[in-house]
């Protein structure tokens, strides 16, 4: 669909080195990086606001590195939405229809309804809140269905129940339009919910790319595992327990005599999930602590790695737990490799995907 | 295609609104002095102003209003400050967006030059185009080909043109470097051309700046002075404007002459003013 061969772009005060990139029909691509990693102008240079100096952008085998971003057939949605401040949400989403056939108007009162924005078309850009600029903006790049979707970190400026919205809504977009997507962030979160394939970008460079399991699970180098180090992320089966309102995800172990592990979320989702635990919200202990937190496990300690001011300890309840507790505690609580130990979470603390 | 250098960046006008709340009536020295200091200097220019009014009489402004020379005056300057006006937009459209969007060879140096008839007088600016334009193989090509220009109503708006032009650059400058190019870039992933994108994206975005442009540039041409004079020669009704009319009544000895011109320039002034800090001239 599109690839992206050793392309360099040189901005004096900044430079992206030598790029390869491929992105299948249909797939939902997250580039994920720190601020400053490059991602916005290698977004940029796909629409084509920069030349590279080296290398090729091609798009459906053609190649389109020096073509003129209006032939290009690819769509770009901005962090800060970038709406005609001028024109009214109708006149935006018109802005690049060739002919305003009827044909072409049905779609505008489909693709908006979709959006949920039928009914704020009338309204200028400065009167729109961030959730209904960037769904107006989304509307905006998709009325001509590109063959590409660029996404410059959409979600950042929203609030957290907005982005909820925002993520389902993307997830349609690319169900039910089939629109290839490519998406930029610097949150985890985002990426391990959205995509298909990750890279992971820092100083220009594309690092690792990979399916997000192969990313999170297995970085490839010290950056990576830094940067997108999702700790304790596993797969499971969820269903909602009627009576608590929780959902009860079973995660496979060769633990006996179950064969599975049973974690309680305040998250609800059902069925395949993935999910996952930040290490510094589990609690170690050496004997049962009577809490309200719902997550008991015992298990032993599999590895403890001193990281200077903390100390990683990796707990073993049938699957690997690793958490992370100060050196002091650590002291304190006089712990070993092989010892036997509880770790306690919330319900809350459980992230599903 | 690069982002603005910040070309003609633009002053911060909340300078004058940033107002320092003083909780108490006491008035520190260095408050009573700047205050006095304003008052004195607002009264200077009001005292210039009603002076033009208690030396003239209504009679003395509706006769020579009514003159036959201060109506050539009038509608010379009209005809030479929306023409020069017209050529000025035209001309300092495309070289203000070239400069505030591209990074391109000799776009510094040609910066520094725009800007350079900005501090120049204007009577230099004149001197300069009469040089230029007088009997040099230039200005006989074109009065060979029917446009003389010197000592010409064609001369007053050249003038014009010339000691406006870089000043309407600035202010466009100033005006597409605050307008991001990422606007336009959307609007050419939509299927549009440059031309397009700019006509129906960064042109409408700037409507404040160039209908503000606009009419400080007729002003000014308006009131044009000293380029005028010495590169189209004040020659009683025939190259004779209004700051012209002016400064020939003077000389002549007809003082009401020269002050109903005088007022006619204030109100000018007055109503551009007002129409240019509606449409937010006080950034410039």
């Amino acid at each position: 669909m599109i690839r992206i061969k050793d392309l360099v772009v040189d901005l004096k005060e900044f430079a992206l080195k030598n790029i390869d990139l491929e992105v299948k029909e249909g797939e939902y691509f997250v580039i994920i990086g720190p601020t400053g990693a490059g991602k916005s102008i290698l977004l940029e240079t796909m629409v084509g606001f920069h030349f590279p100096v080296h290398g090729s952008i091609e798009l459906d085998g053609k190649n389109i590195t020096r073509e003129e971003p209006r032939k290009r057939e690819i769509g770009i949605v901005f962090q800060d939405y970038m709406l005609f401040p001028h024109l009214s949400v109708k006149k935006n989403i018109e802005f690049g229809l060739k002919k305003k056939k009827s044909s072409r108007l049905d779609d505008i009162t489909k693709l908006t309804k979709f959006l949920e924005i039928d009914h704020i078309l009338e309204r200028m850009p400065d009167t729109l809140s961030g959730g209904e600029s960037q769904r107006v903006a989304l509307a905006r790049a998709l009325i001509n269905n590109p063959k590409v979707l660029l996404l410059d970190e959409p979600l950042s400026a929203l609030d957290l129940n907005t982005r909820d919205r925002i993520i389902k809504m993307l997830g349609r977009i690319k169900d039910e339009r089939k629109t290839t997507i490519i998406h930029v962030t610097h949150d985890q979160f985002e990426a391990v919910s959205l995509a298909d394939r990750i890279a992971v970008m820092n100083k220009g460079r594309i690092l690792q790319i990979g399916a997000p399991d192969q990313v999170f699970r297995r970085p490839n180098s010290e950056f990576v595992a830094n940067f997108v180090g999702v700790e304790n992320l596993f797969n499971g089966t969820a269903e909602i327990d009627p009576l608590t309102e929780l959902s009860v995800i079973k995660i496979k172990t060769n633990r006996e005599p179950e064969g599975y592990l049973t974690v309680l979320s305040t998250m609800k989702r059902t069925g395949n999930v993935r999910l996952s635990i930040r290490p510094e919200d589990i609690l170690i202990s050496v004997t049962r602590i009577e809490t309200s937190a719902r997550n008991i496990y015992k298990g032993r300690i599999a590895s403890i790695t001193d990281q200077g001011i903390i100390t990683k300890v990796v707990v073993d309840v049938g699957i690997p737990f690793v958490t992370v507790i100060t050196k002091r505690s650590f002291e304190d609580l006089a712990l070993k490799e092989d010892m036997s130990v509880y770790i306690t979470f919330k319900a809350t603390a459980v992230h599903i995907f | 295609m690069k982002k603005g250098l910040g070309y003609g960046k633009r002053k911060d006008s909340n300078l004058y609104r940033c107002k320092i709340e003083q909780k108490t009536d006491h008035m520190s020295y260095f408050k009573k002095t700047t205050i006095i200091i304003t008052f004195l200097f607002t009264f200077l220019i009001l005292a210039v102003i009603f002076g033009f009014i208690f030396k003239l009489t209504p009679e003395g402004f509706i006769s020579n209003i009514k003159s036959e020379e201060m109506r050539f005056a009038f509608v010379l300057s009209l005809i030479t400050s929306v023409i020069s006006t017209i050529f000025c937009m035209l001309i300092s459209t495309p070289t203000a967006y070239a400069i505030a969007r591209y990074d391109f060879f000799g776009g510094r140096l040609a910066r520094i030059i725009l800007d350079l008839p900005i501090s120049f007088p204007p009577i230099v600016a004149g001197l300069g185009l009469l040089i230029i334009f007088g009997t040099t193989s230039l200005g006989i090509a074109l009065e060979d080909l029917g446009l003389k220009l010197v000592f010409s109503p064609a001369g007053i708006v050249l003038a014009q043109f010339f000691v406006n032009a870089p000043y309407t650059t600035r202010i466009l400058a100033s005006t597409f470097s605050d307008i991001d190019p990422r606007y336009e870039l959307v609007a050419q992933t939509l299927g549009k051309t440059e031309l397009e994108s700019f006509l129906k994206v960064t042109l409408p975005m700037a409507r404040s700046g160039i209908i503000g442009s606009t009419v400080i540039t007729w002003a000014r041409g308006m009131a044009e002075f000293g380029a005028v004079l010495i590169f189209a020669g004040g020659i009683a009704m025939k190259t004779e404007t209004l700051p012209i009319n002016l400064f020939l009544n003077l000389s002549t000895g007809n003082i009401e002459g020269a002050i109903t011109s005088a007022v006619v320039l204030i109100l000018i002034s007055f109503v551009t003013l007002t129409i240019f800090e509606k449409f937010g001239g006080g950034k410039f």
